[in-house]
């Protein structure tokens, strides 16, 4: 065989020539693969094949599971709505806003489902406790129930809300440990075998390896197995979160008060609302909105809703203070 | 545990089709991961192939069966190893040896003495002796990449093929060759490390 012909070319370093041999010895070492008998592969072959699923047969292990099944799917709705009025299992919530093909606006998603999103692709999904929850592309998301998810891989994105209920904290799990919240927003992301948690607003629980660590905005915590956690800081407004809030569900503004709009756009950019009165914050309230903010970006909205009327706004040290002229 | 996305996505949308019933899934399965598994289980097995043939019958029957449990945590061949050890494990109770694989290899007397061999002779490989159970480390190694990787390894370091020769037995250009070689390289090394959670100097970067 010729061997001199085309040496590797992406490689120069002597360094990797001899690494390049001392490769070459291991595997001369181990020696050529074992030739597997054709006879061996057909019979394997054919063994495995038979217990392919005709399409429309159940297989046998699955005759006898499905009145189970089915009994269980029963006593899940009894249990859920108090009267078994169905043998649908309701959905935990909906996507509200889709980029790519990886679902569609509207689809529902229900306990056991797994949101799967490609390059370019994202998802918003609204669940039914009042939690928006946004999958990032290239991400693999199970739903494992209304307030727990487990990261395979990929980023996700959570807003619990501004008031805090007992009853909606959020816990992401990975392979390397999980985050619950504590009334927040934050976003979650598992790459190979780091998990980082981003606070933006509020507190999340961490844990993981033997770890616990309470992160506060503006934190960055890192869990790696086998390591402390590492904490940096992260800013809580500007691109970092860029990718969420492109996948805000949309407000709409015809007929809702200055105030409500003000509260959904700050804490989709991450500001902190203040009033420079009393007054303006009341005023605020009486103020009613018309038209649409739709492809605008919540500062984008501030500026052009502010506009219209006699108010004003700063943004200083990530918060957002409204005033009147 | 370091998650490849890319094959994790693959890997669930196989494992969906074979679920479904598709031939031609179960097929493209088949030729991928049967000759990685047998492998695998030949190096459990002390070579004796009927066991083998037996455990990975039983493991492929029981994989197929039950594709659609696959969750795609992990990739699908280290779920069918997982199976493939749990199928070990209860052939060799059933022949009254209990405990057989439960001791991770690298803790092994021989095996760490061979790798620390490699550690003190890294670019040495006369050094790097005849321990057999060295040389079924790497095997183990090699069956836990993709077929074209581990077969692209062999042609190029045991055989001795050129780049251009090993474009023409696997079907690809000249170039796409170079980045299998570059990959299945980078793979074993990565392999090698999350096996045995070890990392000899001449496999570093």
């Amino acid at each position: 065989m010729n061997n001199d012909q085309d040496k590797i070319t992406d490689r120069s370093d002597p360094a990797d020539d001899a690494r390049d041999e001392t490769l070459s010895a291991l595997l001369r070492l181990a020696g050529p693969s074992d030739e597997i008998p054709d006879e061996i592969r057909d019979r394997v072959y054919a063994n495995a094949r038979a217990e392919l699923r005709q399409p429309g047969r159940l297989s046998q292990s699955w005759r006898w599971a499905l009145p189970l099944a089915t009994a269980a799917s029963i006593l899940m709705v009894v249990l859920l709505n108090g009267a078994g009025d169905g043998v649908t299992v309701r959905p935990v919530g909906s996507v509200v806003l889709a980029k790519g093909t990886a679902a569609d606006p509207g689809q529902e998603i229900r306990i056991g489902d797994t949101l799967d999103t490609g390059p370019n692709e994202g998802l918003s999904i609204e669940l039914s406790n009042g939690i928006s929850l946004r999958v990032d592309e290239e991400t693999v998301l199970m739903v494992e129930s209304v307030k727990e998810f487990n990261l395979i891989a990929g980023r996700v994105y959570v807003d619990t809300g501004d008031r805090i209920y007992p009853t909606r904290n959020v816990t992401v799990r990975t392979a390397s440990g999980k985050a619950t919240d504590i009334g927040t927003q934050f976003s979650v992301q598992f790459e190979r075998a780091d998990m980082s948690v981003a606070v933006r607003e509020g507190r999340v629980d961490l844990s993981g390896s033997g770890e616990l660590y309470t992160a506060n905005r503006g934190d960055l915590a890192t869990l790696r197995p086998g390591t402390a956690v590492l904490v940096e800081t992260v800013p809580v407004t500007g691109s970092t979160w860029d990718w969420a809030v492109s996948l805000a569900p949309e407000f709409e503004l015809e007929n809702r008060s200055l105030l409500e709009f003000l509260k959904w756009a700050a804490r989709e950019a991450g500001l902190e609302l203040a009033f420079e009165s009393n007054v303006v914050m009341t005023d605020s309230m009486k103020a009613i909105m018309h038209g649409s903010i739709e492809g605008l970006s919540p500062l984008q909205a501030i500026e052009s809703v502010l506009a219209t009327t006699p108010f004003q706004h700063s943004i200083e040290d990530d918060r957002l203070v409204i005033s009147k002229h | 545990m370091v998650i490849d996305l890319p094959q994790l996505k693959a890997d669930r949308r196989l494992a969906k089709r074979i679920a479904a019933g598709d031939v031609g899934a179960f097929d493209e399965f088949f030729k991928e991961y049967f000759p990685r598994l047998f492998r695998f289980t030949l190096t459990r097995t002390n070579g004796d192939a009927d066991l083998a043939e037996e455990i990975v019958q039983g493991t492929m029957c029981k994989v197929v069966r039950n594709m659609g449990s696959f969750r795609g945590e992990a990739s699908l061949f280290t779920w069918l190893c997982q199976i493939c050890r749990n199928e070990l494990i209860s052939k060799y109770r059933s022949r009254g040896m209990d405990n057989w694989d439960t001791v991770p290899y690298e803790d092994v007397p021989e095996i760490r003495a061979a790798l620390e061999s490699i550690t003190a002779h890294s670019q040495e490989p006369e050094n790097l002796g005849s321990s057999k159970e060295l040389a079924r480390f790497v095997r183990v190694t090699l069956a836990y990449l993709p077929t074209r990787y581990s077969q692209a390894l062999e042609m190029k370091y045991i055989h001795g093929f050129s780049v251009a020769e090993i474009g023409t037995e696997l079907g690809i250009s000249y170039e796409a060759a170079e980045s299998v070689l570059s990959r299945a390289r980078a793979a074993f090394k990565q392999g090698f490390r999350s096996l045995w959670d070890f990392e000899p100097s001449f496999l570093l970067d």
